[in-house]
């Protein structure tokens, strides 16, 4: 059973239509890649994978359940949002926030045992924080913040992950640690991986799909799209240019931001 | 002081102040966490219109402020969540309008006035049986919806898109959680006053968070400083026959300064 699969997905809010025509499966070992503008509809696109937004038209089917309010195959995506520092004052420690990945799998009244207690030092191992369960997990750095929401996304066993903007408000070297992590993650677990990001280039040698999504235009494909200029151009706009030096691709914009 | 207690509306008072000293740090963690303070702060205010308007009709002004309390949570609520208004501006909105309202109502009826300005600073030694049977009911209400909502409420805190792919019903949550304030707001003016009440919903549960470390003891810690501080507030205030509810305020202000000049271990 394919863990996402997505057909004639139109995404939007209310009569605003986003995107439309939207087609992609992601296989298990898969590791893709989101691009587009801001505003493009990358976020909107996530939230309708989700659950959180409902479908213009067509469907979001995970593990073979199509996408609505109450699929309980929703729940199986482990997913790490675009989320600024948590403050200092927020009262958790960092188990408890690893330990909340489980709360989609529990009744409401259903304590948290032994058992589970040890699946979250195993998530903590995974992504380097054993020695850091018990601190706040507001007073944890920016990037240790993000391996602890890394580390929740995988309690449960999820059947894909999906990370908004992960290396985002991180700074250089936690970045760097963060993308290798993915890259491990991609190598060891059998589920597809979708990453929103602008990042390309660290997971270049990896990544078996490029999703391309802004101005109402999709596509799916591989290095290939990075090539295609003119496509290109009617998402970024005219003034985009791609430099491809040694398997890297550089996408620059006008104003020679890197986008 | 030990023959105040005797009387029925000393004794009365206590019940209130200990339960109103439960209710709104309760209350005032998720205030401060949900970025809700400035929104309580407004309730008070639009639950006073409600009581000058009810004390105007000559039915109960508690049963006014918390009809008038509701209807802001929710409109405040439809704004933000259904047409993208900032709650800030929500509140500045909604609050603006109510005030005006009261302005009006008690500019009808000049002879009432004094009672209604009663509920801006608290009188709790005219709590009745009533405000009490209003209290121990809300009191019910919040520790079964803390129960049986906390793990949803943790991840609406946490992260509001974590929560949503959670399968939390997010927009439900904060509706639940703005009525739930305005409603302990709103029972707990009579006891410490719209101006004061604030206070008690907010230094409690600043004060707990700096020495909890979970969601679950942060509540129960402001709960039991809640305690704390209005026993002692109240007993001050009888031997020093001031105020209750400014004592108790004030009392929770010193324990709030020590609590944060403690170092987080």
């Amino acid at each position: 059973m394919r863990p996402i699969a997505v057909t004639d997905l139109s995404i939007g809010y209310g009569d605003r239509v986003i995107a439309d025509g939207i087609n992609f499966v992601l296989e298990k070992n898969d590791l893709a890649i989101l691009i587009g503008p801001n505003g493009g509809g990358k976020t909107t696109l996530v939230k309708t994978i989700l659950g959180i937004i409902p479908p213009l038209s067509g469907t979001v089917e995970v593990l073979g359940c199509t996408v609505k309010h109450v699929c309980p195959h929703r729940k199986r995506i482990g997913y790490v949002p675009q989320m600024g520092r948590v403050p200092e004052h927020f009262p958790a420690t960092l188990l408890d926030v690893v330990l909340s990945g489980l709360f989609p799998y529990k009744e409401r009244f259903d304590r948290i045992g032994k058992e589970e207690k040890e699946l979250a030092m195993r998530a903590l191992e995974e992504v380097g924080l054993v020695d850091k369960k018990d601190e706040p997990f507001g007073n944890l750095s920016g990037g240790q913040q993000k391996r602890g929401l890394v580390a929740r996304a995988l309690m449960g066993h999820p059947d894909a992950l999906i990370f908004d903007e992960p290396t985002s408000g991180v700074d250089i070297a936690a970045a760097s640690d963060f993308r290798k992590k993915i890259i491990e993650l991609h190598n060891k677990e059998e589920i597809p991986i979708l990453l929103v990001t602008h990042d390309i280039n660290p997971y270049i040698d990896h990544l078996t799909k490029i999703i391309v999504i802004g101005r109402g235009r999709f596509r799916v494909g591989k290095l290939d799209i990075l090539r295609d200029i003119d496509f290109l151009r009617e998402i970024y706009g005219e003034s985009i240019k791609v430099i491809e030096v040694e398997g890297k691709f550089y996408l620059l914009s006008g104003d020679f931001h890197n986008v | 002081m030990f023959d105040y207690l005797a009387l029925p509306e000393y004794q009365r008072a206590l019940l209130a102040v200990l339960l109103s000293g439960i209710l709104l740090p309760e209350i005032g963690v998720l205030m401060v966490l949900e970025r809700f303070t400035f929104a309580g702060a407004g309730i008070t205010h639009i639950a006073f219109s409600g009581v000058t308007l009810f004390l105007l009709l000559g039915i109960n002004p508690l049963i006014g402020a918390i009809t008038f309390a509701i209807l802001a949570a929710f409109m405040m609520w439809h704004f933000v969540e259904n047409r993208g208004v900032n709650l800030d501006a929500s509140m500045g909105i909604l609050f603006a309008f109510f005030m005006a309202l009261a302005v009006m109502f008690m500019s009808v009826y000049r002879g009432y006035s004094g009672e209604a300005l009663s509920y801006l600073f608290g009188s709790v030694l005219t709590v009745d049986t009533f405000d009490i049977v209003l209290l121990v009911i809300v009191f019910f209400m919040v520790q079964i919806f803390l129960l049986m909502f906390h793990r949803d409420i943790f991840l609406l805190l946490l992260n509001r898109e974590l929560a949503e792919a959670s399968g939390v019903n997010v927009r439900n949550i904060r509706l639940f959680l703005l009525i739930l304030i305005a409603v302990v707001i709103t029972i707990s003016m009579k006891v410490m006053g719209a101006l004061l009440v604030i206070g008690m919903a907010v230094m409690p549960a600043v004060s707990s968070m700096k020495i909890g470390r979970s969601f679950l003891t942060v509540i129960v810690f402001s709960a039991l400083i809640g305690i704390a501080v209005s026993l002692l507030g109240f007993v001050v205030s009888l031997l020093l026959n001031t105020p209750p509810s400014a004592t108790i305020v004030i009392v929770t202000f010193f324990i709030f300064v020590f609590v944060m000049s403690l170092k987080r271990n």
